[in-house]
């Protein structure tokens, strides 16, 4: 088993990692033209403007990749899942995770229509809480995989 | 396909400066020196091998990710007495090339005489570079991977490979011709750390390390040194090699796997890049005789195939059946046996052996008649950079 390291965060991004200790996914959204953004930055690549606001991410998304890692998590067995989520609020926005589903990676597909959900962790030499992204599998919803939620 | 001189881009440097010799140390699992030494070995063979002296040596270039020597220290441990040129990048696979770039430039520029490039790591009994990405000083963005453990390269670029297998209908087995040709490359150089010839029940046997990469899809982790002298070409054709030439140098990427810059992550700063490369050095992919791909792991290769016009995006693992990328094919690559098979030296053991295919020095493994020849970075799949040299046999 290896030990979980605390994420050092910044000060771009300390914000998120706050929200998601609230189990709140969110993202930055540009102020002039609405380009979602993550991870955080100061600017907008797109546009450059520097004026945003965190809003509130749909949470669902779309299974891009995964891993099947073939050595022991913090919590133990051969091996474990990472997924890569592409979010349906904008497609060049792709989230890393934990899967709720079984180590060897079964069941996933790419494209499998996934929602957020969150997980309670120890991470550091000290074994404070941490909260990170756990997706699962989405509840069946309208509009199928890939379609854009405001 | 790539278009060539559809792109205007002057370069007055084209062939102004040459390699004009190459150094390696032993590849090994524990070199049991510093990396100064490694360094130092190094450039003396490469000086060698060019028929000079440390004494002639006005520049040192290297690049390193805090795991190598200060080129100050080479420089003096050199005895450089006036030091004219130093340039120390920070990077690994994704940067190999811009050290060489610094100093072709250099000594084209009249900056500098003769100066030295190296790449010295001691990579299994020092710094482990698969681990190295766990470092968050060296990305920001590895907060949001460190949580779940999922730093690694084979993790990083496993996540990579299952898009582009995916979206290509790439299988396992392509892969496993690309570690089997580069391994049957390999037992043709005497350099090679792995030369036993590979099956594809051995790859196919290979223990999973990230799914869906195995074992046999990862480079070696090594100790060991390489150095390349470069020099203007005018003074290189009056020294000990035939000079090969440093046609073009481009470089290339900005996106990273988890950010807002790119919808398809299966396309590489790679294939930006390349149509400036081609049009920097005034030729096109059809002319190219044999290609050193970076290749941390193997399906970095089939999407070099297409990011830098070999093939059509998607015909790779085409092109990888036929036979095209082994010896005798219409396009050898990786004919050292590349990262892994020969050893891992972050792209410059891929230049050196570029060099010594145009020099007609490879023995059994000899493209017959190379003249140009193509050696790539790290494509900016996972890390953001990317860059690449195409080189001559001096006419
Ligand atoms: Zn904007």
């Amino acid at each position: 088993m290896s030990t979980r390291p605390y994420p050092v965060t910044d000060l771009d991004s300390s914000p998120w990692w706050e929200a998601l200790q609230r189990r709140e996914f969110v993202l930055q959204s540009c102020a002039p033209c609405r380009r979602l953004r993550w991870p955080a930055r100061a600017m907008c690549n797109d546009c450059g403007s520097d004026e945003w606001t965190w809003v509130s991410a749909s949470g669902v998304g779309a299974v891009a990749s995964w891993t099947v890692t073939h050595r022991p998590g913090p919590a133990g067995g051969e091996t474990f899942v990472v997924v890569l989520v592409r979010l349906d609020d904008q497609d060049d926005i792709l989230v890393p995770g934990y899967f709720d589903g079984p180590p060897d990676g079964a069941g996933l597909t790419i494209g499998l229509p996934v929602e957020v959900g969150f997980d309670e962790v120890e991470a550091g030499d000290d074994g404070r809480r941490l909260t990170v992204l756990r997706w699962r599998r989405a509840a069946l919803r309208g509009g199928g995989p890939g379609s854009v939620r405001e | 396909m790539i278009a060539v001189g559809e792109i205007d881009i002057g370069n007055t440097q084209r062939d102004a400066a040459a390699i004009a010799g190459v150094g390696h140390t032993e590849y090994s699992k524990n070199s049991g020196v510093t990396t100064l030494t490694l360094a130092i070995r190094a450039v003396q063979a490469a000086l060698a091998d060019a028929g000079l002296s440390q004494h002639d040596v006005d520049g040192v270039a290297c690049h390193r990710v805090g795991d190598s020597v200060d080129p100050a220290l080479v420089a003096q441990a050199l005895g450089v007495r006036d030091l004219r040129f130093v340039r120390d990048v920070f990077g690994g696979g994704s940067s190999c090339i811009a050290p060489l770039d610094a100093a072709a430039t250099a000594v084209a520029t009249g900056q500098a005489r003769c100066v030295v490039v190296w790449r010295a790591l001691n990579g299994r009994s020092g710094v482990q570079m698969a681990g190295a990405a766990s470092n968050p000083a060296l990305s920001a963005d590895a907060q949001y991977w460190l949580p779940y453990l999922h730093a690694s390269a084979p993790q990083q670029f496993a996540m990579f490979a299952r898009m582009y297998m995916h979206k290509h209908g790439l299988t396992a087995e392509d892969l496993g011709r690309v570690a089997i040709a580069q391994r049957a490359h390999a037992a043709l150089n005497p350099r090679a750390m792995m030369r036993r010839p590979i099956t594809m029940d051995d790859y196919l046997g290979s223990r999973w390390i990230a799914e869906p990469l195995r074992l046999l899809d990862c480079c070696q982790q090594n100790d060991a040194a390489v150095a390349l002298v470069v020099t203007s070409t005018a003074r290189a054709r009056d020294l000990r090699r035939t000079p090969v030439t440093i046609t073009a140098t481009a470089f290339g990427g900005g996106g990273q796997l988890a950010s807002n810059h790119r919808s398809d992550p299966t396309v590489s700063g790679a294939h930006a890049m390349a149509p400036r490369l081609y049009a920097a050095a005034g030729l096109g992919p059809d002319e190219i005789d044999l290609a050193e791909l970076y290749d941390a792991f193997t399906p970095l290769v089939p999407l070099q195939l297409e990011a830098y016009g070999f093939c059509k995006r998607g015909e790779a693992g085409h092109m990888i059946r036929e036979g095209a990328v082994r010896l005798g094919g219409v396009l050898p690559i990786n004919t050292h046996g590349g990262h892994l098979s020969e050893g891992y030296v972050h792209g410059l053991n891929h230049v050196a052996e570029a060099v010594l295919q145009l020099r007609h020095d490879c023995g059994e493994r000899q493209v017959p008649g190379a003249e140009v020849a193509l050696s790539t970075a790290q494509p900016g799949v996972n890390s953001g950079l990317t860059g690449a040299v195409i080189l001559k046999r001096a006419a």
